[in-house]
């Protein structure tokens, strides 16, 4: 008999490599960062590794039942997604660390709302210039705290 | 009886009436626009909450959370998009209510049912709790070590989806809650060198990360919401103004002809919400089943039969007040939200469980009091913003989400004072993204992470009274008990249940 192909296939395949990445990842974690980044005590009632690398190993678990026994999920795309917040994430900080809230919180929420598709020019201006006007003014003049 | 009553002496004053008042309209505000719920309001209001006294700070994040839930059914009635998953049931029956011409008749009923759930359930909670947290005073380190691997164990089974998922999602935030100085010893853990990391992830910038900005970016990135959203044609207003006033009014006689549905409700919302991890939409989803199967004409249901919208409303307004029972006697989020008010506690520096009823009574009651203010604030705001909400109704997701990760940043920014703080929020962002693309729920991890610490302080002192010896518990009956239940839990939802639905946001 043909192997199944298609969705089906797909919806199958997709499980087993999150079950796998969960092991890599939990493995990854309970044999080089937690010995790393812990000590190891002569005496102590718990070592401070003692969670972290239970926790590690509970994860190569759960990862080993996902592989071994697939259940579908809900299959949503993910390059696009997590190369926009990533992207997002590294202009917001990069941005807001060089360039500051003033300059940067227009010019971010502008992006975003450009990207959204949003064209109307009554709430581009809300957005970008009321919006962030009004932050600025509640934290810094009217409360003193510091922002980016 | 003296704490009791200085606690609602310090609930009553001007400051915390406004700072209530204020929680609930922003609850309203943010549950009725579509796409915005009242965990993620939380998550990013937590942070704007640090330079205010405790009490007035939990009252304004339990104002937002109750004004959250009224909010909630207005988009689900007007334009049948639920803002939270809790709100789903009462889209079945308040669509078709308003879509016949009753939208302000099928508010109000949901406005009135959850203030009666929500009020129910704050009673239950008053009365019960501290009882509760007298009986867990003598509970010792294997009680307390044992109570929280079994909420640890039925979260996950209970928050819908894939029970092994929501197992590792819990081992994550248990995981990354260990990250800082070790609690035995003082040893870094974890930190990778940086000094900053020593107190720990900061509590807001994960729970802001996970909560908000994941749902944000999924928003933005996967689910690319149209310009206008689908109240924005204009229908959310067209069905406000549909019918004539007469058939706009909710009766005394009519709202008492419901109280056996309310009641039902409320004490189902009550018991669902006191149990870790079963929200506030399976406890709707309940009511509105329970509801349908004992009323005469069952054929009414899913055609806007009022006895739904009062099932569903009392029953996930009811689940607000008990929800708190586990959180304050037992120091045990039940829920996300239960778990971003912990996170508030502890950031100002009090710890919620069962020595909080001795050491700090007097907030308590206040607390409880201002708990109650809030339900009443929650009807006046109700009504006279009911006109309000089903404009709020239009506002563009196009300038909701990206004013919203505007906030997360100078939020975060505020509670941290540093772009390291800004940095971890987006990181968890990013982490909250993943979660939700690859169905690995955020409510196990989240709640995992926030009572970490405790978890693992719990376990050291188990180890020192029992020195280290299983056979200890043989003579703890209570945690053996719990141990039993946890490993039955996990058999149950593990390998009998067949998964739930998928928690629609992953934040009930």
């Amino acid at each position: 008999m043909a192997p199944v192909a298609g969705p089906f296939a797909k919806d199958r395949f997709r499980p087993r490599i999150v079950g796998v990445v969960l092991v890599a990842l939990g493995l990854v974690i309970a044999l080089i960062i937690v010995p790393a980044q812990t000590l190891q005590l002569g005496r102590a009632v718990m070592q401070p590794a003692a969670l972290p690398m239970a926790c590690g190993l509970a994860m190569v678990l759960c990862g080993l039942a996902i592989v071994l026994k697939p259940m579908p999920d809900s299959g949503s795309a993910m390059l696009v997604p997590v190369t926009g917040a990533v992207t997002l994430a590294l202009i917001s900080y990069f941005g807001m660390r060089g360039l500051g809230f003033v300059i940067m919180a227009p010019a971010l929420v502008l992006l975003m709302m450009l990207y959204m598709g949003e064209r109307r020019w009554l709430w581009l201006g809300v957005g970008t210039l009321l919006v962030p006007l009004g932050i600025w003014l509640c934290f810094v003049v009217l409360l003193g705290r510091q922002l980016p | 009886m003296d704490a009791a009553l200085a606690g609602l002496a310090d609930a009553m004053t001007l400051g915390n009436l406004l700072w209530v008042l204020a929680g609930v309209v922003l609850g309203q505000f943010v549950g009725a626009v579509p796409g915005l719920n009242a965990p993620m309001a939380i998550a990013i209001a937590v942070p704007f909450t640090y330079a205010l006294n405790p009490l007035a700070a939990i009252a304004f994040l339990v104002g937002i959370n109750k004004g959250g839930t009224v909010g909630g059914a207005v988009p689900a009635i007007l334009i049948n998009t639920p803002g939270s998953a809790d709100s789903a049931a009462t889209a079945l029956d308040g669509h078709p209510m308003a879509v016949a011409g009753q939208p302000r008749k099928a508010l109000k009923l949901a406005l009135f049912s959850s203030i009666t759930g929500d009020t129910f359930s704050d009673i239950v909670l008053i009365t019960v709790s501290t009882s509760l947290a007298v009986l867990a005073l003598r509970a010792g380190p294997a009680e307390v070590m044992a109570l929280m691997i079994f909420a640890l164990a039925i979260i996950p089974g209970l928050v819908g989806g894939s029970m092994v998922r929501g197992l590792a999602a819990a081992f994550l935030g248990l995981l990354l809650s260990t990250v800082g100085l070790d609690q035995a010893s003082g040893t870094p853990r974890l930190t990778f060198g940086m000094i900053d990391l020593y107190d720990g992830l900061p509590l807001a910038a994960v729970a802001v990360g996970v909560l908000a900005v994941g749902e944000i970016f999924r928003q933005i990135f996967a689910m690319r919401p149209p310009p206008r959203t689908a109240g924005d044609d204009g229908q959310a207003g067209a069905i406000a103004s549909g019918a004539g006033e007469a058939d706009q009014q909710l009766t005394l006689r009519e709202f008492v002809a419901l109280r056996v549905t309310l009641l039902r409700g409320a004490v189902i919302g009550t018991l669902v919400g006191a149990v870790p991890g079963a929200g506030s939409s399976a406890a709707a989803f309940l009511s509105y089943a329970e509801a349908k199967r004992r009323s005469p004409t069952p054929e009414r249901f899913g055609k806007g039969a009022p006895e739904g919208v009062a099932a569903t409303e009392s029953a996930n307004s009811a689940v607000v007040g008990s929800n708190m029972i586990p959180l304050l006697s037992l120091g045990i989020p039940g829920n996300v939200t239960a778990a971003l008010i912990l996170g508030a506690f502890i950031i100002h520096g009090i710890q919620p469980g069962p020595l909080l009823f001795q050491e700090q009574a007097q907030l308590v009651y206040a607390l409880f009091g201002a708990m109650i203010m809030a339900n009443g604030m929650n009807l006046v705001v109700g009504l006279v913003g009911l006109r309000f909400w089903t404009v709020v109704v239009r506002a563009p997701a196009t300038l909701i989400y990206p004013v919203a990760f505007l906030f997360c940043i100078v939020g975060t920014h505020v509670v941290t004072n540093s772009m390291l703080g800004v940095a971890i929020m987006l990181c968890f962002g990013v982490l909250g993204l993943l979660m939700r693309l690859f169905d690995f729920s955020v409510v196990p991890f989240i709640i995992a992470f926030f009572i970490g610490p405790n978890f693992e302080l719990a376990v050291i002192q188990f180890l020192v009274v029992s020195g280290g010896d299983p056979a200890f518990l043989l003579g703890r009956p209570v945690a053996l008990a719990l141990l039993v239940l946890s490993v039955l839990a996990l058999w149950h939802f593990g390998f009998r249940a067949h998964p739930a639905k998928k928690s629609g946001d992953g934040a009930d």
